[in-house]
């Protein structure tokens, strides 16, 4: 559970769109190698708060601490150890599987690049396609490379923002994987998601927000997944 | 900040290379405006180089807004944008690579359509060739600081490929002017030149610093 050396705290977060609260004097935190699912509604503000965490919405208020940095301060270096995977890829359709990586891995200063984007390559089976140009992919192949474009750089925290939309099988799997192997290998992960069955399979804990706030949290170890789907149902629905 | 310099352009520059888009729109749209303004007027040698500088720029500036205008666009498919807004660089950086990659785009199809306005409008291009050379950098390094900039504003709107012209145009006009004169004196006209040049330089420094001090704010949704 979260403690002193939390990755992230955040506390009194809010934000707003105009009008429009996304986010109302949120606090959350998370421990290292902790793999936290955020549930809700359309609207919930599920991708506001990966958005500020990922430092891609930088106007909130509220305290938010990342790494043990202000993240309103955080440097290149606290950066640097985020992955973000949404449902759209981040990929330039114009470039190669291979020139999209080697764009990323420069921009994020890996070492040893060619090595690297070569296992990374390997690791979501796309060396048959690794000269083909992104736009001739499939949605799953280029779901699959995004994947590889955030892990790229080893991060220690991934975050992702439904994840699961418009993969094949075959995508869902090697995505199943590579979230099972960053927790095994030390990283922490906060995932959004409609999908509260992948969710809870993967989470420590799972958190269900609604118009901006918490409104119920429970670890996994020790629950069931019927048990928090009705839980759920009863919440956002009744 | 000279990784994300180079990581950019190398990226805008691979791209380009295989698409061509910016250079063909570019390029057809600005060899258009000369053609019909050399079919429409038929101007003297004298009348040509002091005018015919005009032109030239009326059409670099419009074929450089549709350049503009795809920079920031190739940015928008897929949310590439937010990986440029995730990277753990300077995103004056960000800016750098992104502005020297126009101003490359932009002279490349200037140098082109150079000698064809030789050509259609019989003017002498040649006996102040570095100079004008030189001008010809100046005007697009100032024309491409504002649109990198105002390019990456539009593409957060919903009318972005109007609002790019009407934020960049009225504000490049002291830069437009600067360089039509040097231009027209670069080519023999008649003019005093040392004013506008001194104006092309400090309007270039002036929005190059700006705009890589303010494109951090810009960037972030």
């Amino acid at each position: 559970m979260p403690g002193e050396h939390s990755l992230l705290v955040a506390r009194n977060l809010t934000k707003t769109f105009g009008r429009f609260t996304a986010l109302k004097s949120l606090s959350l935190e998370l421990a290292p190698e902790e793999f936290l699912t955020i549930v809700g509604r359309n609207g919930a503000g599920k991708t506001t708060l990966l958005k500020i965490v990922s430092s891609i919405i930088r106007t909130f208020s509220g305290d938010v601490t990342l790494f043990g940095q202000n993240l309103k301060q955080a440097d290149e270096a606290a950066r640097r150890r985020i992955g973000f995977v949404s449902h759209e890829s981040l990929l330039y359709k114009d470039l190669t599987v291979r020139d999209n990586l080697m764009f990323y891995a420069r921009l994020y200063g890996v070492s040893d690049r060619d090595r690297r984007i070569d296992e990374m390559i390997e690791r979501v089976d796309l060396e048959a396609r690794s000269s083909a140009l992104v736009r001739a992919l499939s949605r799953g192949m280029k779901q699959r490379l995004s994947l590889a474009r955030a892990l790229i750089h080893q991060p220690t925290l991934l975050l992702l923002d439904e994840p699961f939309t418009g993969l094949d099988e075959r995508a869902s799997e090697v995505l199943d994987r590579f979230l099972s192997e960053h927790i095994q290998s030390g990283g922490a992960a906060i995932m959004a998601t409609h999908d509260i069955e992948r969710g809870w399979q993967h989470a420590n804990r799972v958190v269900v927000l609604d118009r901006g706030t918490i409104v119920h949290q429970t670890t996994t170890e020790g629950s069931s997944y019927e048990a928090f789907r009705n839980e759920y149902r009863d919440i956002l629905y009744h | 900040m000279w990784r994300a310099i180079t990581t950019i352009l190398w990226k805008d520059l691979k791209i380009e290379l295989r698409t061509k888009e910016a250079f063909s729109a570019s390029f057809v749209f600005s060899l258009m405006v000369l053609v019909i303004f050399n079919f429409t007027l038929d101007l003297t040698t004298e009348e040509a180089m002091k005018m015919g500088a005009g032109f030239l720029w009326i059409a670099f500036a419009f074929g450089g807004v549709l350049a503009l205008n795809r920079s920031f666009a190739l940015e928008r498919d897929e949310s590439c944008i937010q990986g440029l807004q995730l990277a753990p660089v300077d995103r004056g950086g960000v800016y750098l690579g992104k502005f020297l990659a126009n101003v490359i785009f932009m002279l490349i199809t200037e140098l082109i359509l150079l000698p064809l306005f030789a050509i259609f409008f019989n003017v002498d291009i040649t006996g102040r060739l570095p100079y004008l050379v030189g001008v010809l950098v100046l005007g697009t390094v100032g024309f491409s600081s504002v649109g990198t900039l105002f390019s990456a504003i539009a593409v957060h709107t919903r009318m972005r490929e109007v609002i790019l012209p009407i934020l960049l145009l009225p504000v490049t006009v002291p830069v437009l002017i600067a360089a039509v004169e040097t231009t027209a004196y670069a080519m023999g006209a008649d003019v005093e030149p040392y004013f506008w040049f001194r104006l092309l330089v400090v309007y270039d420094v002036i929005f190059v610093t700006v705009s890589f001090l303010t494109f951090g704010s810009i960037l972030q949704e």
